[in-house]
């Protein structure tokens, strides 16, 4: 499993994907912003939604987990 | 006679002997004269102090050879230009540091800043020679000495090929640069066993202070290599970009590469939309001579890149935004980053290039409880201290704060120019029209349309690059495919560029 973590406080502008979707390494999980930017966060590898804490709009602190995947190859 | 003299040097340049030898191969890695013959041009190197021992004769030491005290030191060329060494011995008693293995260290770093030629330290050591009691202390602090005495006369560069643990990794990190060894060079102030029996934290010696340790973690490894080879040549190509001393300008090359190229692409880059994030090393790639681009410390901070490239042949250090990460916001440790590779091209007479889309510093309580302020200070202090010609370049966006401290041209820089696209502007529109209009956007009957209609004035007004130019805050607008022509076009200009400023000691900076 791997849990997916805000890079920097903001507020998330968009989630990209749903629970139970499988996904692929690089691929565009959600969106957050911050200072004036967008930045888009990416899954480290290829596998399964289990779990998506955040909503489009809520704020973030650094840190906080956003999602939880289930990794196809995990270590 | 001569038997004996040819005799007494082989036995010393066997170091610790075969099986020594050959467990140091096990571990992956050269020896200290592999790494020396591996470094220097061919037949170049003079060695120094190679019949130096000892003289503790505690615990049985005065019944043991320690061939060259444990590291060999001495000069040589590298790529034609001289350059002093120390190379610790793993094989000898672990290469550890006693009181004449210290002399050897801290005299060649003596020397090398007299001389005016650059220090290379390759460690690889077992730590203290606790045998020798409070004489290995002392040393320490000769070596600490010497090379805080030499920084900013000569560069000098760390290489962590084994390990360096204790009190003697200030040595490394007192340096210019520190270059890590994936697999074998390990760095901190306490090994595993010291922690434990200290704190009752339980940690090996990978976690404690392995790459990921220091060049992600604490900032203090600049550059990770993957063996003895790539780091040595790593440092030969870190050389290349480097005066040999504080006097020399840095050397200029023979790229190919024409100064006046235009590169139509960079029109169409960067997105127009400043909330889209882009990598600034496509962007960095274009401007400089054949893409070369020696980055530092990337994978610290990643919110601003720095690192070295050269323009028309002539080295430069680049400092430059990087929106992907962190939107290129200015945290604490961007900040630090930044300052010290400022301070260290100043330092060494290699001019500043500056590539803004910064949207300001970090806000908030986190950087807040941390200093942001006395951070991000180092940075106005180092370019505005800095003699060296500085460049700047406002790709997209330099608001705030972020603005003056990297560098605009009344903290600093000589020249400033902006692409089309630049919002240079001291907030942006949607905090500057809350701020500004608060009330009537409260009192409004329909407060969104005239926050919205005031948010498109400010940015009409504001957020472009004319507003600085009109005012001579930029030199120029222009096209971003012409950016390398003008930086070249600048650093002609600014050759010979020498700054007067009355006596000091030094200034307060905020450390």
């Amino acid at each position: 499993m791997a849990a997916i973590v805000a890079p920097m406080p903001g507020r998330v502008v968009d989630i990209k994907v749903k629970v139970g979707e499988a996904v692929e390494n690089g691929q565009e999980l959600c969106i957050i912003e911050a200072m004036k930017m967008q930045m888009p966060i990416m899954s480290p590898q290829s596998g399964v939604v289990r779990e998506i804490k955040v909503a489009a709009g809520e704020g973030i602190k650094k840190g906080d987990v956003m999602m939880e995947l289930d990794l196809h190859h995990p270590g | 006679m001569l038997e004996e003299y040819k005799q007494k040097r082989e036995i010393i340049k066997q170091m610790g002997g075969p099986k020594a030898v050959a467990q140091q191969h096990e571990r992956g890695s050269w020896t200290a004269r592999e790494r020396i013959e591996y470094f220097f041009d061919p037949d170049t190197f003079t060695e120094m102090g190679l019949f130096v021992e000892h003289r503790t004769t505690a615990f049985g030491l005065d019944k043991r050879e320690i061939p060259a005290e444990g590291v060999i030191t001495g000069f040589g060329k590298v790529n034609g230009r001289l350059v002093m060494v120390a190379s610790e011995d793993y094989t000898t008693m672990a290469g550890t540091f006693g009181e004449y293995h210290g002399k050897k260290f801290s005299q060649a770093v003596d020397l090398a800043k007299d001389m005016g030629i650059p220090f290379v330290g390759m460690n690889d050591s077992g730590g203290a020679r606790l045998q020798e009691g409070m004489d290995t202390l002392q040393c320490y602090a000769w070596l600490f000495r010497s090379q805080i005495l030499a920084s900013g006369i000569i560069p000098q560069i760390a290489l962590l090929m084994g390990p360096c643990l204790g009190g003697q990794a200030y040595h490394p990190v007192m340096q210019d640069f520190v270059f890590q060894c994936r697999e074998t060079g390990r760095m901190a102030i306490a090994g595993p066993a010291f922690v434990k029996t200290q704190t009752g934290e339980d940690i090996d010696l990978d976690t404690l202070c392995g790459v990921e340790a220091h060049a992600v973690k604490s900032g203090e490894t600049h550059l990770v290599v993957e063996d003895d080879q790539d780091c040595l040549d790593k440092t030969k190509e870190l050389l290349s970009f480097l005066p040999a001393n504080n006097k020399e300008k840095p050397p200029r090359q023979e790229t190919g590469d024409d100064p006046e190229r235009i590169d139509p692409e960079l029109d169409t880059l960067v997105p127009e939309n400043p909330s889209i994030a882009y990598d600034m090393h496509d962007v960095i790639a274009r401007i400089i001579d054949n893409g070369h681009f020696f980055e530092i410390l990337k994978d610290f901070a990643q919110n601003v890149i720095v690192g070295f490239a050269r323009f028309g042949g002539r080295p430069a250090g680049i400092v430059a935004s990087q929106p992907m990460c962190a939107a290129g916001a200015l945290d604490c440790d961007a900040a630090d980053k930044v300052a010290r590779f400022v301070r260290f091209c100043d330092l060494f007479n290699i001019p500043l290039v500056n590539l803004h889309d910064v949207p300001g510093y970090w806000i908030g309580s986190a950087e807040e409880w941390k200093g942001i302020l006395r951070h991000g200070a180092k940075m106005l202090y180092a370019y505005v201290e800095a003699t060296v010609p500085k460049i700047t370049v406002v790709v997209r966006k330099s608001f705030a704060g972020a603005y003056t401290g990297m560098c605009c041209k009344d903290t600093g820089a000589d020249l400033m120019v902006a692409w089309p696209i630049a919002r240079i502007c001291i907030v942006g529109a949607e905090t500057a029209a809350s701020v500004i209009f608060a009330r009537e956007i409260k009192e409004a009957e329909d407060p969104k349309t005239v926050k919205a209609q005031r948010i498109a004035e400010y940015r009409e007004l504001f957020e472009n690059p004319y507003r600085a130019a009109e005012r001579g805050f930029i030199d120029d607008v222009i096209m971003p495919s012409e950016t390398r022509k003008h930086i070249n076009r600048a650093l002609d200009i600014l050759e010979n560029k020498t700054v007067v400023r009355p006596w000091r000691k030094y200034s307060n900076i905020n450390l």
